[in-house]
């Protein structure tokens, strides 16, 4: 179930009169022509920065959200229930962008520095004092997420990022708790040494290695 | 060795922090409890979680939500067309299922060109956008091929604001208006001889209270010269409703849009504007708001 500020924020976009996910989804499986639309429309704000932070490239992005949204259009009739609708959607375009990202793997790269792609892959930062330091920061942490293998960013970015719960990711992602931490867990190693000049002090990047002796402890 | 202290590196530290039982769990948050570097680097992991928070989520650009409208209200129209009542079931889908997703067969439309084919063009103009038509299902594919092999179907688009002429030959609104309304000759399935009126897709929000000056607004901009891409289907149910709706009067243009939130389909005359569902058709053409544009 998704929750927490995503739930105000829901809530707050569909105003009391606008009736559950479960019964759009309904309402589209009856052959209402509206009812998909403005399901998809509450969501996909939220579904394109799943999609953008897990494929780091707009284009691609763009691509696995239309390729997701046709996909649970057509495929409404296979949501059972047990799960929220929005999670099935969460579970449907982060899949759908792995999928790119597995035939992008095939094809050359983005190339680095590509501006319209760090602007819309980082975003903005708040407490970046100047257009040149945010530009920068977006660089590094475009950078960073890329460093870090396809299944942990996605963990990485639902969970640190986008603010789902362990739980929700476990269920979005279909792998257990446990695996949901570990991958955040690896992933934040990972990241470290990479971001520790934007977070504090980093006291000693060699450490990402498995273990480390130090003399006189 | 004597005087020598071995730290967990910083993935059994992550572990650690993050919850994640290990076998060895319980000996590093031990460590950690006495080790003012590791609980430093505890600290520091944690730091990176909240740089990551910092960011903000990116907003959806202007283009790819008109995009998803327009892919939306092909989807749409070709269920319509098709008159099932229940999703297509039998493409190959990004299943929830954990493993791949198969995203659905697409055209991919790089700008200005027309591809007969279906197929995905292997590389597209570096920064250029690009457009996917979803192929809806196999018999619009066929009419599709059909209307190719006429050669009266022309997709053609652009940036924003984005608009189609869904028939090069009867592009001329002027040739339109001397056209018959509600005969066979102006809509027939399958084969695209309308509309010569421009359909555009703005992703503007209609609002109530303010849908005459939206429209005049847009009716008074100039109509763009390349636009959105639209299947056969789509454009025969579009048409359909547009006939429905507007009646004897000849529309300016029509925008796949959204009204008071929604996806809706705007039809904008000379005095008249109406607001539909985007599932309007030829027999399901409720129209939910109009407005006279005539007068003061």
């Amino acid at each position: 179930m998704i929750m927490g500020r995503r739930k105000a924020e829901h809530q707050g976009a569909l105003g009391s009169e606008d009736v559950p996910d479960a019964e759009l989804l309904r309402r589209h499986l009856a052959g209402d022509g509206d009812a998909f639309g403005t399901l998809f429309l509450r969501h996909r704000e939220r579904l394109w920065a799943v999609a953008l932070r897990t494929v780091c490239d707009p284009d691609e992005a763009a691509d696995a959200l239309q390729d997701a949204m046709i996909s649970a259009f057509r495929r409404a009739g296979d949501f059972r229930g047990d799960s929220a609708v929005t999670t099935w959607l969460h579970r449907i375009v982060v899949n759908a962008s792995l999928d790119r990202l597995r035939r992008k793997a095939a094809r050359p790269v983005t190339a680095a520095g590509d501006e319209r792609v760090l602007e819309a892959v980082a975003g903005s930062f708040p407490f970046a004092t100047d257009p040149a330091e945010a530009s920068g920061i977006r660089m590094d942490v475009d950078s960073a997420l890329r460093m870090l293998p396809d299944h942990q960013r996605a963990a990485l970015v639902l969970v640190d990022m986008l603010g789902y719960s362990v739980a929700e990711v476990a269920e979005i992602l279909g792998i257990s708790v446990g695996t949901v931490k570990s991958r955040c867990a690896r992933g934040r190693a990972r990241l470290a040494p990479l971001l520790a000049h934007l977070g504090g002090n980093p006291r000693d990047a060699s450490r990402v290695s498995p273990e480390r002796t130090e003399g006189g402890g | 060795m004597k005087g020598q202290r071995t730290h967990p590196g910083a993935e059994a530290i992550a572990d650690c922090v993050g919850g994640v039982r290990t076998w060895r769990a319980r000996r590093v948050a031990a460590h950690i409890a006495g080790c003012p570097s590791c609980s430093a680097m505890g600290r520091q992991l944690g730091q990176v979680s909240a740089v990551l928070a910092a960011v903000p989520p990116p907003p959806l650009p202007g283009d790819v939500a008109r995009r998803l409208d327009a892919a939306l209200a092909t989807e749409v129209a070709a269920r319509v067309a098709s008159g099932s009542t229940l999703p297509e079931t039998s493409v190959p889908a990004a299943v929830p299922s954990g493993s791949s997703a198969v995203p659905p067969e697409s055209v991919v439309l790089p700008p200005g060109s027309v591809r007969p084919d279906g197929q995905r063009p292997r590389r597209r103009p570096s920064g250029s956008p690009r457009w996917r038509v979803p192929r809806p299902v196999p018999v619009l594919t066929a009419l599709a091929c059909l209307v190719l092999a006429g050669g009266g179907y022309l997709i053609s688009q652009s940036g924003k604001p984005s608009a189609v002429s869904a028939n090069s030959a009867a592009g001329s609104a002027a040739q339109a208006q001397r056209q018959p309304r509600h005969t066979g000759a102006a809509f027939r399935p399958g084969f695209i001889e309308g509309p010569a009126y421009n359909v555009r897709s703005t992703n503007t929000d209609y609002l109530t209270a303010t849908l005459r000056a939206q429209a005049l607004s847009e009716l008074s901009s100039p109509a763009p010269s390349k636009g959105t891409p639209l299947s056969p289907a789509s454009s025969s149910a579009l048409q359909g409703c547009v006939m429905e709706v507007a009646g004897n009067d000849t529309p300016s243009f029509v925008d796949l849009a959204r009204y008071q939130g929604r996806p809706a389909t705007i039809i904008v005359a000379r005095d008249h504007a109406w607001v539909t569902s985007r599932g309007c058709n030829a027999t399901q053409h409720g129209v939910l708001d109009s407005v006279s544009l005539s007068g003061g």
